[in-house]
């Protein structure tokens, strides 16, 4: 070890010292060295999950069958359609849903809004604890001429913002285009609910965690509709597979002129409506 | 490099943390991420085994076959049985009755559907609620709907 | 569209879900990269009026660095799992880099501030006895090499860190205002001027808080103050604020000229909802009259003694410390006050004193930095370098 004399130092102001010239050869020689040993490391340890990863981009992806008890789910792509003009605002698919899924109060998986447009474009709009109790007559003393029910839940976009902004990988779309959230990941940052152009997501009061609709997957894996599209009485909800041959409601879609929410955003969403009017949003 | 000695020590230190992460991160790496994406597939697998709450549209018929019958002849044939009252599982779990289901005779449930309200559709029956079974005569009691309509059947 | 504003929320909109942490993250990593970016000027650009801060802007940078994730983590619903942002980090989230930006930056950083004090290191360590001079020797990494040729391997090294720091300060930062600015659910929010205005305000609060650890330092310190750094600091904190609100206005003027769909709540968010915070606080207490009193600094310099100049340049950085943190409360609580259904507001947001993400927290993580300088300062001095004067030499 080499004995310094600390009072042969040179003054201290390393700003009077011409910029020094670094030996470059050394440098770069033990330099790259380091940061080839380190690469090599990280390219190594992570060679495994890379594999996994063309996996998943490669053309075939494998039905999961062994993990979802018989349900082969690249035999699906589910689309999901609301007929404004059949709504009648019962609630019962917001009741449901919340039974189904063990929805905390005052969230929501699915809710109804009431629309009222008067004719001199007065639009009055409301959602009483989401449609949740149905909803009582309104006493808004305009003139209504134009009003509905608009059903909502999540679009299950396929380009979904909120997919595309999770910092962990915890939210992620199915191969049948099921947006779902990864409640043993999530790290309750929130960040996707900010990011939901339709407010279709919440943390969960009680598990912090994002929670959103699941499009009861644990219902479509054994065959069952989901809980909102059963307990409709009037058929305004549908629920539709793209894949199916014949199916009603892809046909729909494919024929009829149906529209989805804030299309501008291009997130694509995968719930279309049935009689959307300008108003709704 | 004879003055580049602590330079040296500081790279390597880095490169120390460097390794250490990328093992830490290899062992805390969650099992089944990135199998179909980047996400955790056992996680799809969660959701599908969660159970579902309600049945299907006719699992009420096994063992109410004379209800649902009745259901199905009448206007309330798309009004599934849970609606109007709960989801199967809290009435039966493995095909035997574990808890009585309820029974709502109260006008409010009908009020939910049938409350006239401007933004319903206008083919869709409505009444002014509770002016319409005062209209018919009745008095407005819990069940006043009954008196004169089966739930079940409501044109019966 | 013609919107009647008549209160309506989407039924899960109704809380504010990013609170009073949120507000304080880009606030704290802005003062990161300020001091940061301020501490370049001298190391990277040679700007040698500003040496007698030097050392201390790194360290803060430093400070504030290390209270920066707190704030994330108080506001995380899972703190425990916050390290699945380094496990997992989805590529395609702006969020996700977090993680990585903030390892690297606090490797450079904390070697930047190493070699910086190097000398003083070993000087100490020659000084101090028994446990105290082996924590030094250990600090020195046990290379006790001050030769002139060792120093100028340290020089070109610090340059290069400070040259490299300096990106890494504007992606740190400019990525905050990214992962807002990336929202295209919010209108308050995406625009693709946000990262710029973030980090233009970061330098603002970066220097202004130098300015005042400054002043502060220096009287418990019994030091003077230096002048000319002073000076220097007004003007490019002047230029800085200058740049910072141009930006912010020029924004908030696109919008209203463009008068699109989200204008019909972005207006009234603005003239009644954050009426205080943002007219008030935000252009007219801490933009308006800062700009007036720094102004005074850098044109009227001649006029002023030092005590006036000291006076002035304190009470205008206090004042955009202010206005800072208001643009953050602007952007994060403003974003959220309308729902998305654009049609009305949420219950106004205050935080509480002793919630997680409550005031009395805020303000521990505020200090701490504080006390992580003046800690800093009894091992390292981060004003002057050590007198090499009557150092004994080193016997290791
Ligand atoms: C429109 C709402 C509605 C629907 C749909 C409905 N119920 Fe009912 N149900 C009622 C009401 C109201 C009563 C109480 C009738 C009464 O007391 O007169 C009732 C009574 C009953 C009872 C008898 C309880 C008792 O105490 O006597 C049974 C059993 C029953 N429902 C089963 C069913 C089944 C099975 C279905 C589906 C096939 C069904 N319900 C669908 C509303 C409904
Ligand atoms: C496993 C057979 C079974 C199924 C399936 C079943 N029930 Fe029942 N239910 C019973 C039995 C047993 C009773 C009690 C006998 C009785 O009172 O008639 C009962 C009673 C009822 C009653 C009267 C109130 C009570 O609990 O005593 C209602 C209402 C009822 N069921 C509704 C339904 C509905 C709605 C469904 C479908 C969601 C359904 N049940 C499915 C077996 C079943
Ligand atoms: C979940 C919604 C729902 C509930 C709850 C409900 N109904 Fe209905 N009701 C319907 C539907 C759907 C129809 C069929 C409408 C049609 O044919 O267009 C209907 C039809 C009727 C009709 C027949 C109207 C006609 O044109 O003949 C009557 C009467 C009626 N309901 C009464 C009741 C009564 C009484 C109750 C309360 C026990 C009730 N409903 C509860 C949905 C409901
Ligand atoms: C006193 C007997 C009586 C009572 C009580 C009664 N209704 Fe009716 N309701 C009728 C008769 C009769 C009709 C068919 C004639 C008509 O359309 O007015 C009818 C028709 C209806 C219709 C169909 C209206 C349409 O436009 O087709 C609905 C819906 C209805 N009732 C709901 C209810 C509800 C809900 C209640 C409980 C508050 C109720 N009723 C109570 C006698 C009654």
């Amino acid at each position: 070890m080499p004995t310094i004399q600390a009072n042969n130092l040179p003054p201290h102001g390393d700003q009077e010292t011409p910029l020094p010239v670094l030996n470059r050869r050394g440098f770069l020689k033990h330099g790259s060295r380091a940061l080839g040993a380190s690469l090599a490391t990280l390219v190594l340890c992570d060679l495994a999950d890379l594999m996994q990863f063309a996996q998943a981009a490669g053309l075939t992806p494998q039905s999961g069958e062994s993990v979802l008890g018989g349900y082969d789910w690249t035999k699906h792509r589910y689309v999901y359609l609301i007929d404004l003009r059949k709504c009648i605002g019962c609630g019962a698919c917001v009741r449901a849903c919340a039974k189904e899924n063990n929805v905390p109060r005052n969230y929501f998986r699915t809710w109804v809004e009431r629309y009222e447009v008067s004719r001199t474009g007065e639009e009055v709009v409301d959602s009483t604890n989401g449609g949740m109790d149905g909803f009582a007559p309104h006493v808004s003393g305009n003139d209504v001429t134009k009003a509905f029910f608009f059903p909502k839940l999540c679009c299950h976009c396929t380009y979904t913002p909120c997919v595309q902004l999770c910092p962990v990988g915890a939210s992620y779309r199915t191969l049948e285009g099921v947006v779902l959230v990864d409640e043993k990941r999530c790290i309750g940052c929130g960040y996707c609910v900010q990011a939901c152009p339709y407010g279709s997501r919440f943390i969960h009061p009680v598990t912090h965690t994002a929670s959103k609709c699941s499009l009861c997957y644990h219902r479509l894996t054994r065959g069952l509709t989901t809980a909102c599209v059963q307990a409709c009485p009037v058929k305004a909800r549908m629920l539709g597979d793209t894949i199916k041959v014949g199916d009603e409601v892809a046909e729909i879609i494919a024929t009829q002129s149906v529209r989805t929410l804030q299309p501008e955003l291009l997130t694509d969403p995968n719930c279309f409506y049935l009689g959307l009017s300008k108003e709704a949003r | 490099m004879e003055h580049a000695k602590h330079i040296i020590r500081a790279v390597l230190l880095l490169v120390v943390a460097v390794v250490v992460f990328v093992l830490v991160r290899h062992f805390l790496y969650p099992k089944s991420f990135g199998l179909h994406g980047y996400y955790r597939f056992d996680s799809v697998a969660e959701y599908a085994s969660a159970a579902p709450v309600h049945g299907d549209r006719g699992s009420c018929a096994a063992c109410h076959e004379e209800k649902a019958a009745t259901l199905t002849r009448g206007k309330h044939a798309s009004v599934s049985c849970e609606v109007c009252h709960a989801p199967l599982s809290t009435h039966v779990q493995e095909e035997a009755r574990v808890a009585p289901m309820p029974v709502d005779r109260s006008m409010q449930l009908c009020a939910t559907c049938h409350q006239k309200l401007v933004a319903r559709p206008k083919g869709f029956p409505q009444v002014v609620l509770p002016d319409h079974a005062v209209e018919k005569g009745a008095q407005i009691t819990n069940g006043v709907c009954q008196e004169c309509h089966n739930a079940h059947n409501p044109s019966e | 569209m013609m919107i009647e504003n008549d209160g309506f929320l989407f039924p899960n909109d109704l809380h504010i879900l990013w609170k009073l942490m949120i507000v304080m993250y880009p606030y704290v990593t802005g003062l990161v990269a300020g001091a940061f970016i301020l501490a370049s000027l001298y190391h990277v650009f040679h700007r040698n009026e500003l040496r007698p801060i030097g050392r201390l802007s790194l360290v803060a940078s430093l400070g504030f660095l290390l209270a920066a994730p707190a704030t994330l983590q108080l506001h995380l619903g899972h703190p425990e799992r916050g390290f699945n942002i380094m496990l997992t980090p989805n590529p395609s989230s702006a969020m996700a880099m977090f993680g990585f930006i903030y390892a690297a930056y606090l490797a450079l950083l904390v070697f930047e501030i190493w070699l910086v004090h190097r000398v003083d290191i070993i000087m100490l360590a020659s000084r101090s006895r028994g446990v105290q001079r082996w924590f030094y020797k250990v600090l020195a990494l046990g290379v006790y090499d001050v030769s002139e040729e060792a120093r100028h391997v340290d020089h070109g090294v610090l340059v290069v860190l400070a040259a490299l720091g300096i990106p890494g300060a504007a992606l740190l930062h400019g990525y905050v205002g990214f992962i807002f600015g990336a929202v295209k659910a919010n209108p308050w929010w995406s625009t693709p001027l946000m990262p710029i205005i973030f980090l233009c305000s970061a330098i603002v609060s970066g220097i202004a808080m130098v300015v005042i650890l400054y002043q502060v330092g220096v009287k418990f310190s019994g030091r003077r103050i230096d002048a000319a750094c002073m000076q220097s600091l007004a003007r490019w904190l002047w230029l800085f604020v200058i740049i910072s609100v141009t930006l912010e206005l020029l924004e908030i003027m696109t919008l209203a000229y463009e008068a699109a769909d989200e204008w019909q709540i972005i207006k009234p968010l603005l003239v009644d909802q954050l009426a205080f915070s943002f007219i008030g606080i935000q252009l007219i207490f801490g933009a308006l009259i800062p700009i007036i009193l720094l102004g005074i600094v850098v044109l009227m310099s001649r006029y002023l003694t030092d005590q006036i100049r000291n006076t002035l340049c304190f009470v205008a950085s206090l004042m955009l410390l202010v206005q800072v943190f208001a643009m953050r409360w602007n952007v994060v609580i403003g974003g959220q006050i309308f729902s998305k259904s654009l049609r009305g507001f949420r219950e106004t947001y205050f935080p509480g004193l002793f919630d997680k993400e409550g005031i009395v927290l805020a303000i521990l993580i505020l200090v701490f930095p504080l006390v992580f300088i003046a800690l800093f300062n009894r091992v390292l001095p981060v004003f002057e370098p050590l007198d090499a004067g009557n150092a004994e030499s080193l016997k290791p």
